[in-house]
């Protein structure tokens, strides 16, 4: 499970479905991508959100053979998740949200995620893959680790700070659900500091 | 209130996900010694200010970790042993020794500081701090390997939650020690 790579989420900059990864963010995806390049994976399970799509192309230009399947299930909390709230609609600038819109959309966003996971799972057991990975986001990543963990469902309380294309390790089986490692970010150490310039996230 | 960090270092000889292969060969102990001189110049990055450890193990380990830190306390405490064979109240110890570990760190305006105990006691504070409930111990939800660090947050200003798990299982410092039997490079 890969969070996307790095994107400028500075204050004064909108949060929306559309941020893309920035130039330090689009080398972090390269070195992701090598990282991963010798691990067999076998599959690619992608959000449809642009800075996931340009972190998993990253993988694909170095795995052109890898299969991809891009999932809207795995998509962070946006705008689209708004659908069919009785309230002022908000702006698709995740900054300007209120608490109640949050309510909202992260109760769609979780129900997504869980049927979302479900395929994955279904197409796991029908095809018999091995190694596989999964390219989200921070909030959608945590719902689906509390997935894979199972019951209860995620309080919202505790995160896991993934970092900026952070690796995660699940290790799934008939009997077996476990983690192997949780929030990986060795490959990220020569452009640490030049992420950090962008400005401080809960990671460094 | 500011930040506070916990670092969980997995002692030597902990069970949990060992493959127990060594590439430089040599005996157990000196294996051990190895490992905890590898975790003790990995938490040179952190400032840490108590290095906690239980009673019955892991006390190389910590004594390496404190050494590292000259300003940092010792303190030794039964309540991050491993679980015993009768050790029936294991998880509601291990919960209320990290809840007052936080508490006690608010209270000292401590900002990090280390607990070395094996991969059970590890994989328990982990499952309370993120409002899981006792796991199936017969196959504990995170693999912590030996020498491995974990790190736990608390931030009351940030806005997205005040708890936050940093990482899990993280070996990078004992490269080329065989130890942990994972492919992730």
């Amino acid at each position: 499970m890969i969070r996307h790579s790095h994107v400028d989420y500075t204050p004064g900059t909108p949060i929306t479905e559309r941020n893309p990864l920035t130039p330090v963010g689009l080398r972090l995806a390269d070195l992701l991508a090598q990282r991963v390049s010798g691990w067999g994976l076998e599959q690619l399970y992608v959000s449809t959100m642009l800075r996931t799509q340009q972190t998993a192309d990253a993988i694909s230009r170095l795995l052109p053979n890898v299969p991809r399947w891009d999932m809207d299930a795995l998509r962070e909390t946006s705008i689209s998740d708004m659908a069919g709230y009785r309230g002022e609609m908000p702006s698709e600038d995740l900054v300007a949200w209120k608490a109640e819109h949050f309510c909202y959309a992260d109760e769609q966003m979780e129900g997504r995620l869980a049927r979302g996971w479900e395929r994955i799972l279904a197409h796991l057991d029908a095809s018999g893959l091995q190694r596989v990975a999964i390219v989200s986001h921070g909030a959608a990543m945590n719902g689906l680790l509390h997935q894979f963990l199972g019951p209860p469902a995620w309080n919202r309380e505790t995160w896991v700070d993934f970092y900026w294309s952070a690796i995660t390790c699940l290790e799934y089986g008939p009997n077996l659900r476990r983690v192997r490692w949780l929030n990986d970010s060795k490959h990220a150490d020569p452009l640490r500091q030049e992420i950090k310039a962008y400005g401080a996230t809960m990671s460094e | 209130m500011s930040m506070r960090t916990v670092y969980l270092l997995c002692q030597e000889g902990s069970q949990i996900g060992y493959s127990h292969q060594s590439d430089e060969g040599g005996s157990a102990a000196e294996l051990g010694r190895l490992v905890s001189k590898r975790v003790a110049e990995r938490t040179l990055a952190w400032p840490l200010e108590l290095v906690l450890v239980g009673e019955r193990a892991g006390h190389e380990m910590a004594a390496a970790v404190a050494k590292a830190h000259p300003e940092a306390k010792l303190q030794t405490s039964a309540a991050w042993d491993v679980a015993g064979p009768n050790d029936a109240g294991f998880w509601e110890r291990v919960c209320a020794a990290l809840d007052g570990l936080l508490q006690e760190m608010d209270a000292q305006g401590a900002g990090h500081v280390a607990v070395v105990c094996d991969g059970r006691t590890i994989n328990a504070m982990v499952c309370h701090f993120m409002g899981r409930p006792e796991p199936d111990w017969g196959c504990p939800p995170f693999l912590v390997a030996p020498g491995s660090t974990s790190a736990l947050r608390t931030n009351p200003e940030s806005h997205w939650g005040s708890r936050w798990v940093r990482w899990v299982n993280d070996v990078r410092h004992l490269k080329g020690l065989g130890l942990t039997g994972d492919e992730r490079g």
